[in-house]
């Protein structure tokens, strides 16, 4: 498989820190892969991916992006290949409506208008939000922000989406309407690969490979069942266990053993109904 | 309170005003204040109270939105037709007491303060009702790029008051916010003095800057990441179409001019 993405020895201190916020971090990540970055606030996650986009000022360490090194003269040629997504729907929406936002990219690109116009209707469209395109921002929901933001990532047609904590300040129903925009998109001939950083588990749990970091460093990476099984890794990185691992643990105090290794909840649900059946 | 302070209280229609491309409707809203002065007999102030009547027929907008936009001038603007009323010499003295005096002149020139003043504010009013704030800046864009020759970063300038625009409504929410925390906690937005009240707005103001900037700059890293690098070789979404509405729209306003000059001498 194809490297997508390389980072070999990656260390970064803020200027007012006293400690570095990267420490010695390496990681590959294959092309076409979905993979999450887990871990508490201030581990570091958000200025490892802004680092992947040339946007802190690292010192020592190399990244590398769909064959291209990183380095001042490079930047905008990987931006072109990453699409971010940010934590705040309000304070990345640049246009004055929805279909202005999504063009803004295109716009930065010297796309030609008539082939913009067909890319932002097929953008939102995908996320299902052409229907608003001459909304303006103060009149969508935060869900519906976000899809906007991922329409303007989409047009672009980047090889590789970032979400930054994308869905941590959304509803459930607004985080489920994203999550589901990014299963559609994984599902097409060209799947994006995609980077998430989350708090939240069963989003983590979507992914096919975890990277779990602790102040500064990465600690541990598998898939998401070895991460989720591995309770002394999940309480010492402060994380919360899945909904499915705390049931299972409620549920041994009354007796009923689950299996040891981790479930995602249909499994678990899958177990429960068995478990009636044998009993 | 902050819901009036809605920029520009524009109403979305489809009157034929409403779709008059923004360069047009600022060029002839400029041009109009300037004939304005050209009134001098009750002629012209027929002729053009007819026109603005016209035009706001025109908007298909209630009579009572330029009644609310033109209410808050209205003391402006009498109370300098009456500055203008006491103290100009010359004519008929009617009364006079001081320096104070009314004279014919002075009723003469502060009628026309009046009713010029009312005429440039509906005007302005007809503009804001029915042009769409963003529509405004792009209008002002495209007057403004002749400046480029003289170097002056048009296209940056047009995208600042463009996110300027898109974030009113943000911060505006973001304010409610704050002075509902801050009444929660005690702090009195709407009572006591002058002196008390500006207090007030001190624990509202400075979370809203501190917001602000914390906003700015995740604005700016999400526009980097989407390859801004200024204004160079950006292509645009939004144009501007010039259509025949737009010509006879300049038309019908050069006519009026032609026409106010005659009746002037008549």
């Amino acid at each position: 498989m194809t490297k997508i993405i390389s980072v070999n020895d990656l260390s970064y201190q803020y200027p007012d820190a006293d400690r570095p916020t990267l420490n010695h971090i390496s990681f590959e990540v294959n092309a076409g892969e979905w993979v999450a970055i887990v871990g508490h606030n201030g581990s570091g996650k958000s200025t490892l991916v802004r680092a992947l986009d040339g946007l802190i000022d690292f010192k020592s360490g190399t990244v590398t992006v769909a064959g291209t090194k990183l380095s001042p003269e490079s930047v905008w040629l990987v931006r072109e290949h990453i699409g971010m997504v940010f934590q705040n729907p309000d304070n990345q929406f640049v246009g004055a409506t929805v279909a202005d936002d999504v063009a803004f990219g295109l716009e930065n690109a010297g796309v030609p208008r008539p082939e913009m116009q067909q890319r932002v209707q097929d953008a939102l469209e995908a996320v299902d939000m052409w229907q608003f395109a001459e909304r303006e921002p103060s009149r969508l929901s935060g869900g519906q922000k976000q899809r906007v933001a991922l329409a303007g990532i989409i047009a672009m047609n980047p090889s590789i989406i970032v979400l930054d904590e994308a869905t941590s300040m959304l509803d459930p129903h607004g985080r489920q309407t994203v999550l589901s925009v990014l299963q559609h998109l994984r599902r097409s001939n060209q799947a994006p690969t995609i980077l998430s950083i989350t708090h939240d588990l069963s989003e983590a749990a979507q992914a096919q490979r975890l990277l779990v970091m602790d102040n500064g460093q990465l600690i541990s990476e598998g898939t998401p069942r070895a991460i989720f099984s591995d309770e002394q890794l999940l309480e010492s990185t402060g994380l919360d266990l899945p909904f499915s691992t705390k049931l299972s643990q409620q549920l041994a105090k009354q007796g009923l053993i689950a299996p040891k290794h981790y479930l995602t909840d249909d499994e678990l649900e899958d177990w429960l109904w068995q478990l009636h059946l044998t009993m | 309170m902050l819901e009036q302070l809605t920029l520009g209280r524009y109403i979305p229609g489809h009157s034929w005003l409403h779709r008059l491309d923004p360069r047009a409707k600022l060029v002839l809203a400029c041009y109009f204040i300037v004939i304005a002065f050209l009134t001098t007999n009750w002629l012209t102030y027929v002729l053009m109270f007819a026109f603005i009547g016209g035009v706001i027929f025109l908007t298909g907008l209630s009579f009572s939105y330029f009644v609310r936009g033109i209410g808050p001038l209205i003391w402006l603007i009498v109370f300098t037709a009456i500055l203008q009323l006491l103290f100009t010499p010359g004519g008929h003295i009617y009364w006079h007491w001081g320096i104070l005096m009314i004279t014919s002149t002075g009723i003469q020139t502060s009628t026309a303060v009046f009713l010029r003043f009312l005429l440039i504010i509906t005007m302005a009013t007809v503009l804001t009702l029915t042009t769409a704030p963003l529509a405004i800046a792009d209008g002002v864009e495209a007057l403004l790029r002749p400046l480029r020759v003289i170097h002056f970063p048009v296209a940056q300038t047009a995208l600042m008051l463009s996110v300027a625009l898109r974030f009113v409504p943000t911060l505006l929410d973001e304010a409610q916010t704050i002075m509902n925390a801050q009444r929660a906690r005690g702090v009195e937005f709407n009572n006591g003095g002058l002196i008390k009240r500006l207090r007030a707005i001190v624990p509202l103001l400075i979370p809203l800057f501190v917001g602000a900037i914390g906003r700015a700059d995740d604005l700016a890293t999400a526009m980097e990441s989407r390859g801004y690098q200024g204004a160079t070789n950006r292509t645009r979404y939004r144009v501007l179409k010039w259509h025949n509405a737009d010509t006879i729209a300049v038309v019908v306003i050069l006519v009026l001019n032609v026409v106010l000059v005659v009746l002037r001498h008549m």
